[in-house]
């Protein structure tokens, strides 16, 4: 140990040194937007074509960086304490919600702060070709019959939530499969009567007649499925969407957020990020710093009642701060 | 070491390791007692049904490992011999890698990985600084280089390079 | 087969075949560096190819999958610390073969086994691929969980001195797969309320920890046997046609089982490499001498492991589902060009379905090569004074820990379990069954327990399907075979 003694001093000595000054105009270095999913998934793939796009007004590069795990869990938690000098940013998608209201996370959704939303994703309700249930109200009124069996990516999941809320509204009850990455397999192989997915792991297949997309809860319809009506138009709307956007830690300076504000507004703008939004199918809507928490806000609400009613947040155990 | 140490060694390494064993069932039991019992939500086998099978494996085959090991067929046959020195070689590398690991949080990347090979190239008996210090350098500098610059693993970063 | 040619030529063009050796090179680099992975090669790769032509990516992304699967015996033979997941079997047979002098005959067998795995699997992709993936589709849950209660079983073939050891580090392996977040209710398991260690304890690291940290203490501290000179001329690595045609039978029986493995989405390679030795070595006239240094031991996973590639590849373009880890990161790769693989890929961008094939094909004909000519470099490395090699490989042991998730967590799970599989080789206990178990853990557990939420709780649900059935019984006739050999074992002590 007395050989470290002196390598240790000398390495605190570096960690003195390299404080930086702070300086006057943000941003001067690059930042770093976690993604809480996988490389290649739709997060990551959403998230860094908008990161791409913003860099050009923003001025300095937009690194982004994944840190999956837990339903994204791993990542909010990293956001959450990383040093709030507009430097650490995320891209936060409504599991954040689900996450803090079934008690993954110990905080609830107000330790960060919101800057802006950028997209919508669907969530679709999808059978096989074969099925007999040719529109949601077919399924809807089976439903009412006998037990479904209904998949999801998981028991909290966002695509989960989606399919509870509409059997409240619609009034049935349905056998919950938490079918997780083999959803798709799954429904494939007969195992499930329908899962609830978004829409890009199912398009190529609904496109070559494999499955059926009966109907999606989304905002407005969709160019990359224009003829799958929505869950509204039945009179079903469950009210939340999965969004993604950008968050920060708490407290991070009034001038980072705006230049962030200016940037991701910019980007949602990009011809890029408009033609990957079509083709992956999900749905550029930009709302900045001023309406965003609000929104979120909102949003919670509707989620936390359905997680709730499921009886989601109880058994949990909920995590340190 | 002598024959006879050695023996007691053996028996000392055939009796430790099953009371560990039964040590980590005991936590591992204590744990599992505190997760939801009975059948879940989703399904009509709960999350603590696994880790109980898991645990009544564990015990069962510890049991037998004892019986095996310090009665039964094994008892002569024993080859284990672990070294007082080795161990502690073990514990020291894995300690170094650990406080590289956090020093790397604190002081960035380059920092760390030179404090650590330094100290390791030492302790396992480099001591020319002549070699040391040009390789700590190319080798950080290289290091740092290809997975922060180029690969883009985020490695926290400092001063140095 | 015109198409095939088409996409061959496709793929020849300058600039994907640039991007094919550059991706065959670094899969090879990052699969024989220890501690680095192909897994985190490609997540690294990944975001290169976002402003590449969609062939191009392609052919760097399929380069490092090749290559990596080639690349991982290297250190497996040479170094006895498997470079990926694929090729922790190899290194059972292949670095004894090492010590006794023989690394370039272990080497040439695994690079021609490779070749050959992955070829097979090639010819699967482009002739049956279609019906293959409806195959697949047939697995579901109960299957699923059958087939890894098989592979689990199979834990006992790596039994050194006692069989009740093997099974103490499976059953250990097994208690550390159920930390983390729950697969089925999502309710955080052994966490102590810390949000890190919700994401449990993955695999990877856990690799790279208990193969590494003991071969770095022992290279450390002098006490690494190092190994005998061996000529790395290229007419000494080629394997004779003779040492080939003794292991076509091996090679046949690993490349299906590895086509098959992949095909199952969740398995992964461990397992293809795992079955198919186990597989070669109850076929064997003399099983016993399988982890002493036998060739059929470095063939069967190196065919296996490669030839997963290929089957992984199938449900990825024809349904867009991935089969593993690293064909879900090439999912995200073509879908950021815009390309949906499903089964309209094939009529809709059916050249380029195509290329993909000929850059596979080409990948295969470059690892083949750079690994044989890189292999002169590799045992430079190995000249390289022990004190300064091993502490250079724990430096990367750790980034390639970290890399995997950018998390430090993941990097004190790689240090933790690299303690604990150097004890538990100084007491006996093999680490193999340990860290088949980390993965196969989770697996089994949210496959079974799925089952029995789609059967309504009925466990009949195991014996029905005939499939899963045929796994069952598969598993338990490996059991009793198992038991009465051991019993007889005990009869006449000294034979073990």
């Amino acid at each position: 140990m007395k050989k470290l003694l002196p390598v240790f001093a000398f390495a605190f000595v570096v960690a003195a040194v390299s404080v930086a000054p702070a300086s006057a105009a943000y941003p001067t270095k690059p930042v770093e937007m976690t993604i809480t999913f996988k490389p290649g998934g739709a997060a990551d793939i959403s998230g860094r074509t908008v990161a791409k796009a913003a860099e050009k007004v923003f001025g300095q590069p937009i690194v982004a960086v994944n840190r999956p795990g837990a339903g994204g869990t791993i990542g909010f938690a990293y956001v959450k304490t990383a040093p709030n000098d507009g430097y650490k940013i995320g891209w936060l998608s409504a599991s954040i919600l689900t996450g803090t209201t079934m008690g993954k996370l110990p905080y609830d959704y107000r330790a960060w702060d919101y800057v802006s939303r950028l997209v919508f994703e669907g969530t679709a309700i999808v059978v096989r070709a074969d099925s007999p249930y040719k529109s949601l109200p077919e399924l809807v009124k089976a439903a009412k019959s006998k037990t479904l069996k209904i998949g999801s990516a998981g028991s909290g999941s966002f695509t989960r939530l989606t399919a509870s809320a509409l059997s409240q509204k619609a009034g049935f009850k349905f056998r919950h499969v938490p079918l997780g990455k083999r959803r798709v397999p799954s429904l494939l192989g007969g195992e499930v009567d329908a899962i609830s997915v978004h829409p890009p792991e199912v398009l190529a297949l609904h496109k070559a007649g494999k499955v059926r997309m009966l109907a999606v809860s989304f905002p407005k319809r969709h160019p990359a499925y224009p003829k799958v009506p929505l869950f509204s138009e039945h009179g079903w709307d469950v009210g939340f969407y999965q969004f993604r956007g950008l968050h920060v830690p708490k407290g991070t300076p009034k001038e980072a957020v705006q230049a962030l504000h200016k940037a991701f507004s910019a980007a949602a703008k990009d011809p890029k990020v408009l033609a990957t939004a079509e083709k992956r199918g999900f749905l550029v809507s930009y709302m900045g710093p001023d309406k965003f928490p609000a929104f979120v806000a909102q949003q919670n609400a509707l989620i936390k009642k359905v997680v709730v009613s499921l009886g989601l947040d109880k058994k949990k155990k909920k995590m340190k701060k | 070491m002598t024959e006879e140490s050695k023996k007691i060694r053996l028996r000392v390494g055939r009796l430790v390791v099953p009371i560990l064993l039964v040590g980590f069932y005991v936590w591992y039991g204590s744990l599992i007692l505190e997760l939801p019992q009975g059948p879940g939500e989703e399904g009509p086998l709960g999350p603590s049904f696994i880790p109980w099978l898991w645990a009544s494996l564990l015990i069962v085959l510890t049991l037998v490992e004892i019986a095996t090991g310090n009665l039964g067929a094994r008892r002569d046959e024993e080859r284990v011999v672990i070294e007082r020195k080795s161990a502690l070689d073990a514990l020291i590398l894995c300690l170094l890698l650990a406080g590289f690991a956090v020093l790397m949080q604190y002081v960035g990347f380059s920092a760390a990985v030179i404090a650590f090979l330094a100290v390791s190239f030492w302790w396992s008996g480099i001591r020319s600084w002549k070699i040391i210090i040009p390789y700590l350098v190319i080798f950080a500098f290289v290091v740092n280089y290809v997975f922060h610059h180029v690969l883009k693993v985020p490695l926290p970063q400092d001063w140095l390079f | 087969m015109n198409l095939l040619v088409e996409g061959i030529v496709q793929a020849l063009a300058w600039k994907p075949f640039l991007f094919a050796v550059l991706g065959s090179f670094m899969g090879i680099i990052f699969a024989a560096i220890p501690g680095l992975t192909v897994s985190m090669g490609i997540i690294l790769l990944l975001p290169f190819t976002f402003h590449m032509a969609s062939v191009t990516s392609m052919s760097l992304l399929v380069g490092v999958f090749v290559g990596g699967m080639t690349g991982g015996s290297i250190s497996a033979i040479l170094l006895n610390i498997p470079g990926n997941p694929a090729a922790i079997v190899t290194s059972l047979d292949g670095h004894p073969l090492a010590r006794k002098g023989r690394a370039g005959v272990a080497l040439g067998v695994a690079f021609f086994s490779s070749f050959l795995g992955g070829l097979f699997s090639l010819v699967c992709l482009v002739t049956i691929a279609p019906q293959l993936a409806d195959f697949a589709l047939k697995f579901g849950a109960p299957e699923l969980a059958s087939l890894v209660l098989l592979g689990l079983c199979l834990i006992c073939g790596f039994a050194q001195t006692s069989m009740s050891k093997a099974l103490i580090s499976g059953i250990l392996g097994l208690s550390f797969s159920t930390v983390g977040m729950d697969p089925i209710d999502s309710i955080p398991r052994f966490t102590f309320s810390v949000v890190q260690i919700q994401q449990g304890v993955s695999f990877l690291p856990v690799m790279i920890g208990l193969f590494a940290v003991p071969e770095i203490i022992s290279g450390m501290r002098g006490s690494a046997v190092s190994l005998p000179d061996f000529s790395t001329r290229l007419r000494d690595l080629l394997p004779s046609p003779g040492t080939l045609a003794g292991l076509w039978k091996t090679l046949a029986q690993s490349s299906l089982i590895g086509t098959t493995i992949g095909l199952l989405p969740g398995t992964g390679s461990a397992v293809a490499a795992v079955l198919s030795y186990n597989t070669a070595q109850r076929r064997s006239p003399e099983p016993e001498s399988f982890g002493k240094g036998k060739l059929e031991g470095v063939s069967a996973p190196e065919a296996a492991n490669s030839a997963m590639t290929g089957g992984a590849m199938i449900p990825m373009l024809t349904l867009g589902i991935p089969g593993d880890p690293v064909t879900a990161v090439m999912l995200g790769a073509l879908t950021i060009q815009g390309l949906a693989p499903g089964p309209l890929l094939f009529e809709s961008h059916g050249g380029f379905v195509f290329s993909i094939f000929g850059s596979f094909f080409i990948a295969l004909f470059l690892t083949i090569v750079i690994a044989l000519l890189g292999i002169r470099l590799f045992v430079q490395v190995l000249r390289v004074p022990p004190g300064l090699l091993f502490p250079s490989i724990a430096v990367f042991c750790v980034i390639g820990a970290f890399a995997l998730q950018n998390s430090f967590f993941d990097v004190f799970l790689m240090i933790g379990f690299g303690l604990l599989g150097y004890f538990m080789q100084k007491f006996d206990y093999p680490i193999m069954p340990l860290l088949l178990a980390i993965i196969l853990g989770p697996v089994f557990e949210k496959n079974a327990r799925m089952s029995l939420i789609l059967s309504d709780g009925d466990p009949g649900i195991f014996f029905r399907k005939p499939i899963s059935l045929t796994f069952l019984a598969l598993a338990l006739v490996y059991l009793v075979s198992v038991f009465l050999k051991r019993t007889s074992l005990f009869r006449k002590p000294g034979s073990a």
